[in-house]
C-alpha cells in the first residue's frame, strides 16, 4: 500500500529517504520510478545522487547547497504536480534463459516443481515465462536486478545454506522475487536457469544492462542455444532485443 | 612516469581516490578511501588534484623501490614508515630519489596509511574513479590489491612546480589523534522508529567493540543487544554511508565505503560524515561509543570539517 502521506526521513548529514510505503508492491514501486524520473528532469541544485528502491528513494544531497527542509518542500511540490498514472516502462528487455540448466550446480528447478506441486519442470518453465517482470530496483551487487512478481504458485523459500559461489548469469527466485546474478557471488536464491548475457560491465555507460523501471521478458532456450549465445556474447556479436517506449 | 615498483605488497594495499559517485542506482558502491580526510590532506599538501588517487595501506604498508625522483606524502594511521631504513615524517611533503626504498615498521596508531605521490597514481578511470572495488574486481590496478613486482605510474608534473613544496606540513591541530577508542557521532534514523525507547537507550549507553569480521564493506560490532519492536527485516531500501543497521542477531553493523547499496535490515542511526574517517582508522578490538547529534549539529560539524581543508590552513 502507498502511504497517504509520503515520509521524508533523515539518513545522516547528507541523505534523505523519501518513503512512499513499506511493502513490495507494483503500484508503490511505479510511484518510486515516476518520482525519480521527474526529479531527474527537474535537476534540483544540490541533489547529487538518487537510488530508487522497492518503496523509497535515497536522495544524496549537499547540505551546503540545499537544506533538508528546502529539499522536502521541493519534493512535496513536485509530487503534487505529478500525475501518478503508471508510466509505460521505458524499456523492455528480452533475456534468453536456459531453464533447468545449472552448471556447475544441479539446478533447483526440480525442487521448485515439487515445492509448487506443479509436478513437472516443463510446467514451471511455462508458468515462469508466461508473464514479464518489472525491475523494482538494482542492488545487492553491481547490476543485480530485483524482478517481480513471479506467479504465486512458483514462490519458493531461499536455500537454508547459501551457496558459496553462484555463477554469473544464474536466474534465481526467492519468495515471489526473482533476480539474475551479474557476477559470480555467494547466494541463497533458488537457481532455476542461466543466461549467457552479460548483466554488468564497468566499461559500459551505464554499466548495468538492466535499470530500475525496465521490464524483462524471459525466453526459454535450450542448453545448446545457451552455448551458442555465450559464444556470440564473447565475440561481441550478440544482438540484444530491447524495445524502447520513448 | 614509472614511479615505484612493489617489493612486498603488505596485507592489503589498494589504489583509492575519494570514490565513485553516480552509480549507486546501478548497484555500484562508491568505494574510495576509508579515511577520506587523510587522503584529501595528502593530496592538498602535494598540490594534487583533489580527486588524485593514492595508496591505501592497511595494517602495514607495501615495501617500494622508487623508480624516479619525486615527492611523496604519507598521512592517516601511523604505520611507522621508513625511507632507506630511517624514520620518515608523516603529514609532510618529502623528497624521494630513484632507488630509495620505503618500508614500514608496523602499526602504531590507526590502521590505514595513505601514500600520495606528486601528480597522483596513474591508473585508468573506471566509472569516473580510480578507486579499487575488490568484490567486483574493477577499478584501481586491474581491480585487485597490489602484488610483488607491480610497477605503478604517476601523473606527470613539472619539477619546477614541486621544488617549493618540499617540507610543507599540516598544522598540528589538523592531525587527528587515533586511539583505540572513539566517540562516534550519529544522527538517529532513518528507521529509529523500528526500535523501542529501551533499545535506543542501550545503543547510546553502551560500549561496542569492532570485531574481526570488519572490512571496507562494514564493521560488525560486539556489545549489548539492540532489540527491534517487531522483525529485524524491512523491505530493502537504500543504504547510505555510515548507516548503522541492526540484523536479527541484534548487534549493530556500520556500513562503510564498499557497502551493498541496498539492504533489508532496520537502520537505527547514521554516522555523520566527519566521523567516517575516524572509523576508517579503527581496527578489530577497538571500542566505540555512539553519541547522538541532531541533523543541524551534524551538518554544522560537516561544514566545519570541510572548512578545515581550506587552502589557508596549509603552511608552506
Amino acid at each position: 500500500m502507498v502511504y497517504p502521506e509520503t515520509r521524508y526521513l533523515i539518513a545522516g548529514d547528507q541523505n534523505m529517504v523519501v518513503e512512499f510505503g513499506d511493502e513490495v508492491d507494483m503500484t508503490l514501486n511505479q510511484k518510486v520510478h515516476n518520482v525519480v524520473s521527474a526529479m531527474k528532469q527537474a535537476k534540483f541544485d544540490g541533489v547529487r545522487e538518487l537510488i530508487p528502491t522497492y518503496r523509497s528513494i535515497l536522495v544524496n544531497y549537499d547540505p551546503a547547497i540545499i537544506s533538508f527542509a528546502a529539499l522536502q518542500d521541493k519534493l512535496k511540490a513536485l509530487e503534487n504536480r505529478l500525475d501518478f498514472s503508471p508510466l509505460p516502462s521505458p524499456r523492455e528487455v528480452e533475456i534468453p534463459v536456459a531453464l533447468g540448466y545449472g552448471e556447475p550446480y544441479e539446478s533447483d528447478i526440480e525442487f521448485v516443481a515439487q515445492y509448487s506441486r506443479l509436478g513437472s519442470v516443463q510446467e514451471v518453465i511455462e508458468l515462469f515465462t508466461s508473464r514479464d517482470y518489472l525491475v523494482y530496483m538494482i542492488g545487492f551487487l553491481p547490476g543485480f536486478a530485483y524482478l517481480g512478481e513471479i506467479p504465486e504458485r512458483l514462490a519458493t523459500p531461499r536455500l537454508d545454506r547459501p551457496r558459496i559461489s553462484v555463477p554469473a548469469g544464474s536466474v534465481g527466485i526467492a519468495g515471489e522475487q526473482c533476480g539474475i546474478y551479474p557476477l559470480d557471488s555467494p547466494g541463497g536464491w533458488r537457481c532455476i536457469g542461466r543466461t549467457a548475457l552479460r548483466l554488468f560491465e564497468p566499461s559500459w555507460q551505464p554499466p548495468s544492462l538492466l535499470q530500475a523501471g525496465d521490464r524483462v521478458r524471459f525466453v526459454s532456450i535450450s542448453p545448446e542455444q545457451y552455448e551458442h549465445i555465450a559464444l556470440k556474447v564473447k565475440e561481441g556479436t550478440f544482438k540484444m532485443k530491447v524495445t524502447s517506449q520513448s | 612516469m614509472e614511479v615505484f615498483e612493489v617489493l612486498w605488497p603488505g596485507p592489503l594495499t589498494t589504489i583509492q581516490d575519494l570514490g565513485r559517485f553516480g552509480y549507486q542506482q546501478y548497484g555500484v558502491p562508491p568505494s574510495g578511501a576509508m579515511d577520506g580526510l587523510a587522503l584529501r590532506i595528502a593530496n592538498r599538501l602535494l598540490d594534487n588534484d583533489e580527486r588524485a588517487a593514492g595508496l591505501e595501506c592497511t595494517f602495514s604498508g607495501p615495501n617500494l623501490r622508487f623508480l624516479s625522483d619525486t615527492l611523496i606524502t604519507i598521512t592517516g594511521g601511523d604505520l611507522a614508515p621508513l625511507l632507506n631504513n630511517h624514520p620518515l615524517p608523516m603529514w609532510e611533503v618529502v623528497q624521494v630519489r630513484k632507488g630509495d626504498i620505503l618500508s614500514w615498521r608496523g602499526m602504531r596508531t590507526g590502521c590505514r596509511a595513505y601514500l600520495s605521490v606528486a601528480g597522483g597514481i596513474d591508473v585508468p578511470m573506471v566509472l569516473d574513479s580510480r578507486s579499487t572495488y575488490l568484490r567486483s574486481a574493477f577499478g584501481g590496478l586491474e581491480g585487485r590489491a597490489l602484488r610483488t613486482d607491480d610497477v605503478l605510474k604517476s601523473v606527470p608534473v613539472s619539477s619546477e612546480k614541486l621544488e617549493h613544496l618540499i617540507g610543507r606540513t599540516v598544522p598540528r591541530e589538523l592531525i587527528p589523534a587515533h586511539k583505540g577508542f572513539a566517540d562516534i557521532r550519529v544522527i538517529l534514523g532513518p528507521q529509529a522508529d523500528h526500535f523501542p525507547e529501551q533499545s535506543i537507550a542501550t545503543f547510546f549507553d553502551s560500549e561496542y567493540t569492532i570485531t574481526p569480521e570488519s572490512d571496507r564493506m562494514g564493521y560488525r560490532m560486539e556489545g549489548p543487544e539492540i532489540r527491534h519492536k517487531g522483525k529485524a527485516d524491512t523491505v530493502s531500501d537504500g543504504v547510505p554511508l555510515g548507516a548503522v543497521q541492526v540484523p536479527g542477531n541484534c548487534k549493530p553493523i556500520i556500513l562503510m565505503v564498499d557497502r551493498q547499496v541496498t539492504g533489508g535490515y532496520s537502520k537505527i542511526a547514521t554516522v555523520i560524515t566527519p566521523d567516517i574517517s575516524k572509523l576508517g582508522q579503527m581496527k578489530p578490538g577497538d571500542k566505540i561509543r555512539f553519541h547522538e547529534v541532531s541533523l543541524s549539529q551534524g551538518q554544522q560539524l560537516l561544514t566545519a570539517s570541510q572548512k578545515m581543508l581550506d587552502p589557508g590552513s596549509f603552511a608552506s
